[in-house]
Formats: structure tokens, C-alpha cells, sequence
């Protein structure tokens, strides 16, 4: 007994002294979700990802059909309209729509997630070698990006996935490879700017190196325009997969996938509309979430709404 | 006093940025910020720089600290020459003198709290670290006039005047033998700006410090100073005691600039010496004195010949034609 | 030069700008900022008259009220009145307020650089300029192809280098087809001077119009302004934080300490026997070429939050001379207290009227009495 009210205090004390050093960051948290809660578009568009979030974790679970991701065929039930246990209906080999559709969210999501990762790790790291030491190195590596960012994304994917060979893992690769340079831009920018501030210069005169001033003083403050284009890209960086998938280069049979799903079904539209138009919708609901919060954040994060 | 002896030498430094035009922006000039600059500054005491927009003084001290590199000429600390040093040496040089900037809104990270800030200099340099460190910065802030409950607080919570307090007690932090003061209480109100000044001259006295105060404004640089060396346009065209320099002002762009302050005596309303124009730009290849154009004791020889800073009396320097050679005109 | 001749022939008497109990709310994110909280102001024609204070005193918002020009969200005018050329202007319609903003008030903002078009010549913002001073709305697009418009523009072109002229702008024939970046900042400063002129405004608002300059360059301008002031007889309200300014320009000075104006009255009096706390302390912490090494006397604490200011009288918290009730009451409307000099302190809310705060401080508590501080 003791001893658990010994721990309870410990953990209290502790966890006061937290509370009182990280007082104003937690104070500045409160206003941003005060800033974040005012826009009601932006609370729709997490409404709508966190709603896909859990459909992507939790798909597997209650998904009605979850064989017919994996292979299964039902010849029997082929082209049925939405109904009750079919609610998106079938597809031309039988397939639960619904349960494909469902299944393919966790592939889009994860696959953003990597897509954006990659892209932000080298992005950033190019933008700001290049912002902070200019001269022929930063010259140099933002002509390689703005080489990059003048081919169109997806050819760029589309030749790379052709070189390579059709799968979900090298349109991943393809497109996280196309996607860097955006942030490289977005940042060298910024770094630029930013070393011209009084704090940088202060920074160097107490002794700081490149290396500590960038990572601990420069790309903090510039982490809120990287997550807000970064949320707004998550849409599209889906899109484009899907795109891939279009085309045919994407996650191949049976693997289902939203692109993929919307192509194939074009072939048998008008009549069995229900092929491309649920695929469609869930693609929409993923962009217009992720643009909505993206915006909202934008909005958050907006230095001119700091006092 | 010679240059072995002062804390600070500054020898014949030459700040040069290249100007560029044309259609491979080739060099085809230079403009000088800094030119030609020679100063000493004995320990523990307090040299002034004034001067207006365009003076160098800014980059002077930004020189002297190595933050911008100097063309040419050498900065002499505690006898070494900065100049020759790098790497490491550098940096253990770098721990004696520090710099104090002038815009309290953008010289602190906003995203770093006030004990963070101040410790970072230690934490770079390794001097302290756990319980030490804590109360090392605890003592520093006690220094400046703030409270403990200030430390974990973020930049934007303070007034202009705290968050310079911060930004002193951060330049304090690796107990410098120098501060490079660059206008520190230009952004702050006038009741602020006392306290600081104060605050400042207790610091000298209690903690043996030497200052270089850049300022554009007279009536501070008076106060705080016992030297002062007025530049134009990259030059210091005069210098001397403080005193002296306000009871004898000898260059004419010392007067007009004297002459141009508004006192805050409303029965001594100014005549500001009459100047032709505004603050000159440097063109490419200027000859002659830098003030000619403007200066109405401008005669011939003004516009060929440069003057050099010469002695006119004792510790007073002036650079002008009318005092060369020992002719004392006007 | 008709056109800029002074008009103080057909004016009407009477003050040409009258604030009474101003108050001005700001709302932010963290509360209701109170900014003015009863500001008092009255200009005779022919004052100049310097408001002095530091951050936060609300002397732009009070200078701004005048052509009702104070962002209207996030802030708002909660109480009294503000009365220009005896008609106040709060009730005025849009319409009514550009008429007043056009013809009656020049205004000269502190910050030259970004005070005028980078894209348009000075002639074009010149002349755009007099022609809405002269009545024509809408004035850019009058241009001088069209043949009725032609002596329309010529005569706004006439005015606008006749008034570059008088502000010292040199060759205003030639230069004034230059882009505002090709001028340093006192010749821009010059044009919005000569801008703000047009049409002889009865009253010329600057707010901090030096403060961005060079020593030298703003000497220049202060002098320009003195001697327009004395050739057309112009009523100024000068806005400004610099003491100096205010000594070599003004006759008449208000100063402002958050949200209220603590005394007010002529500038010689007020520099030599300054009767408010706050001014007092605020004159002795001024360097000037008089004072010695050490002896610059500090205000203690800083400028209260404004959005939860100390109850009772905004500056008793830094009052050397703070009594009980200051921690309480807020400071009595400003009175008279002889010599043309008004106070908002309780200090002088009895019948002394000759106490003056830079008496030796075992006076000052013979005569209030317990002085309680913090």
C-alpha cells in the first residue's frame, strides 16, 4: 500500500515537474487546437481520415469477404448490383466490392506514408545543404532538382516502373523518387531566409557548427510548412499511385487497389456503374480529407495568427 | 598603450563585397563596407562606434567576430591575430568575445525557452552539464535582472526589454573578456532602453568587461563610452575621448551629425549645420574624401586626395584636409 | 502656388479636433485587449501638437480615430466621442468619411519604403493624389489622353511640383518620373509630406514620420516640417515615441501612458515642470548630452498586459508616488492645474495644485501622506 502510494506520488511529482517545464508548449498545443477546432472544414477532413485510418487497421477484421482480396473467385455472383451483403455489389469475377474496396485503403494509406516518408527524408536533406551553404554546392544540387521537378511526375514513375517491372513496391519506390524535389524546393527557401535571422547569426557567434544550427534551430521552425504540405501531398501522393494503377503498372491481380479497381471497371460502365464509382468515392474521401486538413493546418500554423 | 597590450587591435581591416554585373555577372568592382579600419581598445573599457546607415559599423563588429569574414587586415585579441586561426582554435577564441544583437524579436529562437537559449553556449562548448549546468544558468538569469520562473518560458511571452536581458545573459554564458554590443537598445522604449543601459554599466564594473557599443545614437553612446570613433561611409573619420569628442568635434561630419540631434530641451531648438544631400552611396572607383560631396568646407584638394586619420591633440584623430599637416582651419 | 496657400482665412473657429473619453476595445485570441480607456485630446487650429508614449500607449490607435481608420475587426470604439471640425465622425458613412479623409486630413505614415506603390512613378501616385484631392474620385483612371481630361491632369501635375517643390524635393520637373526605389528614404518621405499636403487639409496626422530615418536625414525633415508648419499655419498631430522630436517641433504635447492621456499641456511647461509621475520619469530617462555617467534614472517594471491590467490606475504598480487609492480608483478626467497644463492623477485630485513630482521625496510625503508602493 505504501509502497503503490510511494509510486503515486513519485509519478505526481514527475510529472508536475513536466507539466511546469514544458508549460508553455503545452499552453501553445491548446492553442493551436483552438485555432485547428474553429475551422470546421479542416475538423471534416480529420473526421474523414481518422474514419479511413481505422477502416485500414481494422479492415481485415470485419471486412464481409476478405478472401476475395487475396484470390477467391464466385462465378456464381458475377456483376450483382449493391445490396444488402454485397453494398457495394460485385465485381466481373464475383469479388466483393465493398470488401476490396475496404481492403485496398490500408495499401493506400500505408503506401502514402512511404511515399511521403522517402520523400521528405531526401527532400529536406537536399534543401537544406543546398539554403544553408549556397555557393556552387547549393546551385549545383538545386538545378538537379529543378531538373527533376521539370519532368512531369508521373512519366518519370511510369519509365521507372517500366524499367523495373510492374508491382505496387517499385510504383512506390518510382513515386517517392519523384516526390522529393517539391520539399527541396520548399525548403531551401526557407533555410535561406532563415539564416539571414539574427538568431542564426547568434547561434554561430556562441560557437554553434552548420549541423547543430540546421537540425536544432533552422528546420524546427520550418517543420509546419513540411507537415502541411506533407498533409496536403498524402492526397495526392494516393492519387498518383492510384494513377499508376490506372495505367496498369500499379499493384497488380489480385492485389486490390483503388486505381487499379477504377480502371478496369471504366470497360463495363455505364451498366454495372458501381465497378469504378466506389473506388472513386473512397479515392475522394482520402484527397478531399487530406486537403481539408491540410489547409486547417496551414491555418494553425500560420505565424501571423501568433501574437 | 600599444596593440600588445589593448584587449582588442584592430588593424587596417577591409570588409570588400564584389559587385557583379553584366550578363556572366562578372566582378566588375568592389564595394567597400569596412575600409581600411584600425582601432584599439584597452581592457575594461568602453569604445563607442557611431555612425548612420551605410557606416560599416554593423559589419565592423560583425568582422571582428569573425561572422563575417574580413578582405584583409588583422584582428588582434588578447595578441593573437583571429585572422590567422581556424577550426578549433578559432573556436576556443570565439568563447572570449561575444555579441549582443540589436533586435530582441529575432534574436532568440522563438522555438527554444529562456533556460535553453542561455545554456546553449555552454552545452556547445561543454563547460557544464546536469545540476552544474542548471545552476549556472540560474545564475545568469539572477545576472540580468530576471526571475527562475522566466526559465521555461518561450521568447514571445517577454517584453523587448526582457528578451534583451535574455540575449545578454546567453553572451554572458562563456564568460567573455569582449562584448560586441550592436545597437542593443535601439528597438527598445525609452524606459526600457534605461534599464538596460544600466544594467549594462553595472555588468562592466561587476564582471571587468570591455565593450565595443555600436549605436547611431550620440546621446547613448555618450553615456555609456569612453572612446568613440564616428564612421562614414567605411571610414572612421574621427576619434577621441568621449568628452572630447562632444566638447571639440573637429570633422565636419561630426558637427552635422552632432548638430542634427534633437535634444529634448525645448529651449534649445536646433540649426542643424547645413549638409547638401543625404548619406552619399560609394560609387565604384571613388577618389578622395567620401564626405566631399557634401561637406561645405569641401575644397579642391578633397576630391583627389583621401585624408588618413591623423592626431590633432592628444588621443583625438580626425581624417580631414582642413587639420593635415598640422593646419588647424576653422 | 493658390493651391497650397493656407486657408486660414474662411475657417471656421473653434477646435479642430476634439476626443473625449475614447474608448477603444481590441479583441485577440486571449481576451478583450482594452487599448483606450478615456483618452482626452483637443487640437486648436494651429497646434502642433506631439502625443508621446511607448509601445502599447494607444497613440496610433488615437491618432487613427481621427479619420476613423482603426482595423474594424478586431477593433472596435466602445465609448465617447471623436469630434473633428466640431462634427464627429463616428456616426459618418463610408462616403462621408472618404470626403474627410480626401480634402480635410493629410496623413504621413512612419514607414516611407512601403508607404508608397513600387510599381507606379511618383508623378502617377502624385497626381493621383491631387486629383482626389481636388474632387475626382476614381482619379487614375483620368488619363491625359483623353482630350477633356487633358487640363485636368495638367493642372494636378502643376500642383504636384509646385508641392514637391515646397518640400525641398530636388528638380521635381525631372525626377519626378523616378519609381520610389530610385529615392533614398528622406526624398520619399518628402513625397508623402508633399502628398499629404494637397488640398490643404486642415489637419495633418504623422505618425512616427522620422523614425525610420538616418540622424541627419530626419533632422532634415523635422526641419521641413517646422517650416511648413510656420509658413501655412497647418495643425499637426505628431505622433511619436522620441522625446527630442517633440521638444524641437511641438508646441503643444499630450502624453499617453496605456490607454489614457496622463497630462497634456504646453511643450515648454511640460519639459520643465513636468507635473505626472510617468512623464517625469519618462524625461529623466532620456540621455541626453547633459547627463552623467550613472545618473539615468530608470522606471521600475514594465507596460502593464493590456488585457488584464492592474485594477485602479494603470501606472501605480511603477509610481514612486503611488497612494492607496491609486491601487483602486482609476485617475480622475484630466484637470487644470494652471500654467494651460491638464493631469489625470490623483496626486492632484485635492486642492495643491502647484505639487510638482521632482520635488525631494520627503516633501512629496509630508504633503500626500502615506505613500504606499507596490
Amino acid at each position: 500500500m505504501a509502497h503503490a502510494t510511494a509510486t503515486r506520488s513519485l509519478q505526481s511529482a514527475f510529472l508536475g515537474r513536466w507539466q511546469q517545464e514544458n508549460a508553455a508548449s503545452l499552453e501553445e498545443a491548446r492553442r493551436a487546437l483552438y485555432r485547428f477546432v474553429q475551422n470546421r472544414l479542416s475538423l471534416v477532413g480529420l473526421g474523414l481520415i481518422l474514419a479511413l485510418v481505422v477502416v485500414a487497421l481494422t479492415g481485415p477484421l470485419w471486412a464481409p469477404y476478405p478472401a476475395d482480396a487475396t484470390g477467391a473467385i464466385h462465378a456464381a455472383d458475377r456483376f450483382l448490383s449493391p445490396q444488402p451483403g454485397h453494398l457495394f455489389g460485385t465485381d466481373e469475377l464475383g469479388r466483393d466490392v465493398f470488401s476490396r474496396v475496404v481492403l485496398a485503403t490500408r495499401l493506400a494509406l500505408v503506401s502514402g506514408l512511404i511515399i511521403l516518408a522517402v520523400a521528405i527524408s531526401i527532400g529536406v536533406t537536399v534543401g537544406s545543404i543546398a539554403g544553408y551553404f549556397g555557393g556552387w554546392l547549393g546551385e549545383s544540387l538545386m538545378r538537379v532538382t529543378d531538373m527533376m521537378l521539370a519532368i512531369p511526375g508521373i512519366f518519370l514513375a511510369l519509365a521507372i516502373t517500366a524499367a523495373m517491372g510492374p508491382g505496387i513496391i517499385h510504383a512506390i519506390m518510382a513515386l517517392s523518387v519523384t516526390w522529393w524535389p517539391g520539399y527541396a524546393r520548399l525548403v531551401q527557401g526557407q533555410v535561406q531566409a532563415a539564416r539571414e535571422q539574427d538568431y542564426v547569426e547568434a547561434q554561430r557567434s556562441i560557437g554553434a557548427r552548420p549541423g547543430r544550427i540546421i537540425f536544432l534551430h533552422i528546420l524546427p521552425n520550418m517543420i509546419s510548412s513540411v507537415i502541411v504540405k506533407a498533409s496536403m501531398d498524402f492526397g495526392f501522393a494516393i492519387l498518383s499511385l492510384a494513377s499508376l494503377g490506372f495505367i496498369g503498372v500499379g499493384a497488380q491481380p489480385p492485389t486490390p487497389e483503388w486505381g487499379e479497381m477504377i480502371s478496369y471497371g471504366r470497360q463495363f460502365l455505364p451498366q454495372f456503374w458501381w465497378y469504378s464509382t466506389f473506388p472513386g468515392l473512397a479515392m475522394f474521401v482520402a484527397v478531399f480529407g487530406f486537403s481539408m486538413l491540410g489547409d486547417g493546418l496551414r491555418d494553425v500554423f500560420d505565424p501571423k495568427s501568433r501574437i | 598603450m600599444t596593440d600588445a597590450e589593448a584587449l582588442l587591435a584592430v588593424r587596417n581591416v577591409t570588409k570588400a563585397f564584389a559587385i557583379r554585373g553584366g550578363l556572366f555577372k562578372t566582378r566588375i568592382g568592389e564595394m567597400r563596407a569596412v575600409d581600411d579600419v584600425s582601432l584599439t581598445i584597452p581592457a575594461g573599457t568602453s569604445y563607442g562606434l557611431v555612425g548612420e546607415s551605410g557606416s560599416g559599423k554593423t559589419t565592423l563588429g560583425k568582422v571582428i567576430l569573425r561572422l563575417v569574414e574580413p578582405t584583409t587586415g588583422q584582428i588582434l585579441f588578447e595578441g593573437k591575430d583571429l585572422c590567422q586561426l581556424t577550426g578549433d582554435e578559432l573556436q576556443l577564441q570565439r568563447a572570449g568575445m561575444q555579441m549582443v544583437f540589436q533586435n530582441p524579436y529575432s534574436s532568440l529562437d522563438p522555438r527554444q525557452s529562456v533556460k535553453s537559449t542561455v545554456a546553449e553556449p555552454l552545452v556547445i562548448f561543454g563547460r557544464a552539464r546536469g545540476k552544474e549546468l542548471d545552476d549556472r544558468v540560474r545564475s545568469l538569469i539572477a545576472t540580468v535582472g530576471l526571475r527562475d520562473e522566466h526559465l521555461y518560458r518561450f521568447p514571445h511571452e517577454f517584453s523587448g526589454g526582457q528578451r534583451q536581458r535574455i540575449g545578454i545573459a546567453r553572451a554572458l554564458a562563456l564568460e567573455p573578456k569582449l562584448l560586441v554590443l550592436d545597437e542593443p537598445t535601439s528597438a527598445l522604449d525609452v524606459s526600457v532602453q534605461s534599464q538596460i543601459l544600466n544594467l549594462l554599466l553595472d555588468l562592466q564594473q561587476r564582471l571587468g568587461l570591455t565593450y565595443l557599443f555600436i549605436s547611431h545614437d550620440l546621446a547613448v553612446i555618450r553615456y555609456v563610452c569612453d572612446r568613440v570613433g564616428v564612421m562614414y561611409l567605411g571610414r572612421i573619420v574621427e576619434e577621441a575621448a568621449v568628452e572630447e569628442l562632444f566638447a571639440r568635434p573637429q570633422h565636419p561630419y561630426t558637427r552635422s551629425l552632432l548638430s542634427a540631434i534633437p535634444e529634448p530641451d525645448p529651449d534649445h531648438r536646433f540649426q542643424p549645420v547645413e549638409v547638401n544631400g543625404e548619406i552619399g552611396r560609394l560609387a565604384l572607383d571613388d577618389r578622395g574624401c567620401r564626405f566631399a560631396p557634401r561637406c561645405p568646407f569641401v575644397m579642391d584638394r578633397c576630391r583627389q586626395i583621401d585624408p588618413a586619420l591623423e592626431a590633432t591633440g592628444s588621443a583625438h584623430l580626425v581624417a580631414c584636409h582642413l587639420y593635415s599637416d598640422g593646419a588647424v582651419s576653422s | 502656388m493658390s493651391s497650397i496657400q493656407s486657408r486660414v482665412s474662411d475657417t471656421p473657429s473653434g477646435p479642430v479636433v476634439e476626443i473625449e473619453d475614447l474608448r477603444v476595445n481590441f479583441r485577440t485570441f486571449d481576451g478583450v485587449s482594452k487599448v483606450l480607456v478615456g483618452v482626452d485630446l483637443r487640437l486648436e487650429r494651429g497646434d502642433v501638437m506631439g502625443l508621446v508614449g511607448e509601445t502599447g500607449c494607444g497613440k496610433s490607435v488615437t491618432a487613427l480615430s481621427i479619420p476613423q481608420l482603426v482595423p474594424s475587426p478586431p477593433g472596435e470604439i466602445v465609448g465617447g466621442d471623436v469630434r473633428f471640425l466640431g462634427q464627429s465622425v463616428i456616426g459618418k458613412s463610408p462616403a462621408e468619411l472618404r470626403q474627410l479623409r480626401a480634402r480635410h486630413i493629410g496623413m504621413v505614415f512612419q514607414d516611407p519604403n512601403t508607404n508608397l506603390n513600387p510599381v507606379f512613378t511618383i508623378e502617377q501616385q502624385m497626381i493621383d493624389v491631387c486629383l482626389c484631392r481636388l474632387g475626382y474620385e476614381g482619379a487614375v483612371s483620368v488619363t491625359p489622353f483623353h482630350r477633356s481630361r487633358r487640363d485636368l491632369w495638367q493642372q494636378a501635375r502643376n500642383t504636384a511640383i509646385a508641392l514637391l517643390h515646397r518640400v525641398g524635393f530636388p528638380n521635381p520637373e525631372q525626377r519626378i518620373k523616378s519609381y520610389p526605389h530610385e529615392l533614398s528614404g528622406g526624398m520619399r518621405q518628402r513625397v508623402l509630406i508633399a502628398m499629404s499636403l494637397a488640398g490643404n487639409p486642415d489637419l495633418l496626422i504623422a505618425d512616427e514620420p522620422t523614425t525610420a530615418l538616418d540622424v541627419s536625414t530626419q533632422a532634415q525633415v523635422l526641419r521641413l516640417i517646422r517650416d511648413l508648419v510656420d509658413e501655412f499655419h497647418l495643425t499637426v498631430l505628431l505622433v511619436t515615441h522620441n522625446l527630442g522630436v517633440v521638444a524641437q517641433v511641438c508646441n503643444r504635447v499630450a502624453v499617453m501612458y496605456a490607454g489614457r492621456v496622463v497630462e497634456s499641456g504646453e511643450v515648454r511647461r511640460i519639459f520643465k515642470s513636468p507635473a505626472h509621475p510617468y512623464t517625469v520619469g519618462l524625461l529623466r530617462a532620456v540621455p541626453t548630452m547633459e547627463t552623467r555617467r550613472g545618473a539615468l534614472e530608470e522606471i521600475p517594471g514594465t507596460i502593464p498586459n493590456l488585457l488584464s491590467p492592474p485594477p485602479g490606475c494603470r501606472f501605480h504598480l511603477r509610481c514612486p508616488h503611488a497612494m492607496d487609492v491609486c491601487g483602486v480608483e482609476p485617475p480622475p478626467p484630466m484637470r487644470p492645474i494652471g500654467d494651460g497644463t491638464t493631469v489625470a492623477c490623483h496626486l492632484y485630485d485635492g486642492d495643491d495644485l502647484n505639487f510638482r513630482p521632482d520635488r525631494p521625496v520627503d516633501q512629496v510625503v509630508d504633503k500626500v501622506g502615506t505613500a504606499g508602493n507596490d
